[in-house]
């Protein structure tokens, strides 16, 4: 029997609607909002980039006849080149790992709870992967080391956006910190152009509080790029899998 | 009064920390709420990992290609029992045949994830082929009969990587053939799924997906826990 993507992407709407009412209580209405706007934007670029690039796609129904009558395969909702259900996952799973450690450990380092997030989430996903992988939800199709067909890049890709939007959201929102060395980045760059304003971030607006969220996650994409591409590369060398070319 | 009134509208615009930090009951509520639904989130992801156990033994499922679009067949075209089919055209695996015809052997095997192609591929019908035709005549021009391949055997399954949707060149006079970097026909060793799938006495996948499932049930059991002994504690 097949567990097709219309299923999959039904439970995910119906999770996802139940787990934004607690969530909402667990973090606050607006923190929650912003984490759930934040989490998707946040994958929507990183699994955008990836389709771009060919690293992975979404397609694998688009043309079978049995799908047609969905638009761009079996998947209803896009945003874009990625559908909403992987975005609303990634925000399910993050949200969970962050809650789970910072209610497991709320005294120990924002480092140290946001690595435990990323363990916890890779274990969502080494969950989810091969269930993916084998029912086509998406297709991996770039050139590297593969362990039952989930390559191995994946999954730290997974830990490096959980743990470091963690840390951002809990850094901006949840704790209003901010360090001496991000205040270098910020005072020349968003504090000046965008917020026009040079206070400390617990004494911002909440707008402000959002504007400089958004500019951290930035940050912290390009933190992620700078992490991934070692590994991406070492990974190429060692691959036990070819790459599946675009017009696959 | 006034002094407050006037500080309380300086900071409207601040966020509401009263509203924003909810009250520990409230929070162990979400956090009972958002934990319990995460659970049902991996109880659904085991039961469709599970449902799909045998498409997780087949070792070229994952980089099976999409099927084609099945051509339209003109309604109320029919096949007679009994009729010959052209030398040449491919008949998928495991397909009948009418007219109690018999496949050729050696006639390698098609993925297809248990549905069924379309009846016009399944009965090799070419494409355009139009009411009333007869078969032999809506075959395409140019296309000889190619002889059928033998079935690749275990060990032939595991094919060297080739670019996707091509043949490798046979090699010419003792020239070596550029080595292939496409993906092949499936992963190998460690990579695969199907080699844990098939292991464990077939049961490696769901065995795989069942440790998960424990695993990630006890990780978000524990602030669930910890939420419910704060609520007691008070």
């Amino acid at each position: 029997m097949k567990a097709n993507v219309i299923v999959f992407e039904v439970a995910t709407f119906v999770l996802f609607l139940v787990f934004y009412q607690g969530g909402k209580r667990a973090l606050g209405k607006s923190r929650n909002r912003a984490f759930l706007v934040g989490a998707v934007m946040y994958s929507l670029v990183i699994e955008s980039v990836a389709v771009a690039f060919g690293v992975n796609n979404f397609y694998w129904y688009s043309i079978n006849s049995y799908y047609k009558t969905y638009p761009l395969g079996g998947y209803i909702v896009w945003l874009g080149l990625v559908p909403l259900a992987a975005a609303l996952l990634f925000y399910m799973v993050s949200a969970t790992s962050y809650l789970s450690a910072s209610t497991l450990m709320p005294r120990r380092n924002i480092w140290a709870r946001a690595a435990v997030a990323g363990a916890v989430s890779v274990v969502f996903y080494a969950l989810i992967e091969p269930v993916a992988v084998t029912n086509h939800w998406w297709t991996w199709n770039l050139k590297s080391f593969y362990v039952i067909d989930v390559p191995v890049l994946g999954l730290l890709a997974v830990f490096a956006a959980v743990v470091l939007f963690s840390v951002v959201f809990d850094m901006t929102l949840v704790q209003a910190a901010d360090p001496a060395w991000l205040k270098k980045i910020e005072d020349p760059t968003v504090r000046r152009l965008l917020i026009r304003n040079k206070k400390l971030t617990k004494n911002l607006a909440w707008a402000q509080q959002l504007e400089v969220f958004g500019f951290r996650l930035i940050v912290s994409l390009a933190a992620f790029a700078a992490f991934i591409a070692p590994f991406m590369v070492l990974l190429w060398a060692v691959a036990n899998r070819g790459q599946i070319k675009p017009n696959w | 009064m006034a002094n407050k009134r006037i500080e309380l509208e300086h900071y409207k615009h601040y966020v509401d920390l009263l509203a924003e930090e909810p009250n520990r009951k409230t929070w162990r509520k979400g956090i009972q709420v958002a934990m319990i639904t995460a659970m049902l989130l991996v109880l659904a992801l085991f039961v469709l990992g599970t449902m799909s156990g045998n498409l997780a033994s087949i070792k070229r499922n994952v980089l099976e290609k999409p099927p084609e679009k099945a051509p339209a067949i003109p309604g109320g075209q029919q096949i007679p029992g009994g009729q010959q089919i052209p030398g040449g055209v491919e008949i998928p695996g495991g397909q009948q045949v009418p007219g109690g015809q018999q496949l050729p052997e050696g006639v390698p095997p098609i993925p297809n994830q248990g549905r069924a192609p379309s009846p016009a591929r399944a009965l090799g019908l070419p494409l355009g082929a139009g009411d009333g035709d007869l078969i032999a005549q809506a075959q395409p021009e140019s296309p000889a009969p190619t002889p059928a391949e033998p079935a690749p055997g275990p060990e032939g399954l595991q094919q060297p990587p080739t670019e996707q949707g091509t043949t490798p060149a046979a090699p010419e006079n003792g020239k070596k053939t550029k080595k292939p970097t496409g993906p092949g026909e499936e992963t190998k060793g460690i990579g695969n799924l199907a080699n844990l799938a098939n292991g464990a006495g077939g049961r490696g996948f769901q065995l795989y997906l069942l440790v998960l499932l424990i695993g990630l049930c006890v990780v978000l059991y524990l602030p669930v826990r910890k939420a419910r002994l704060e609520g007691k504690a008070k």
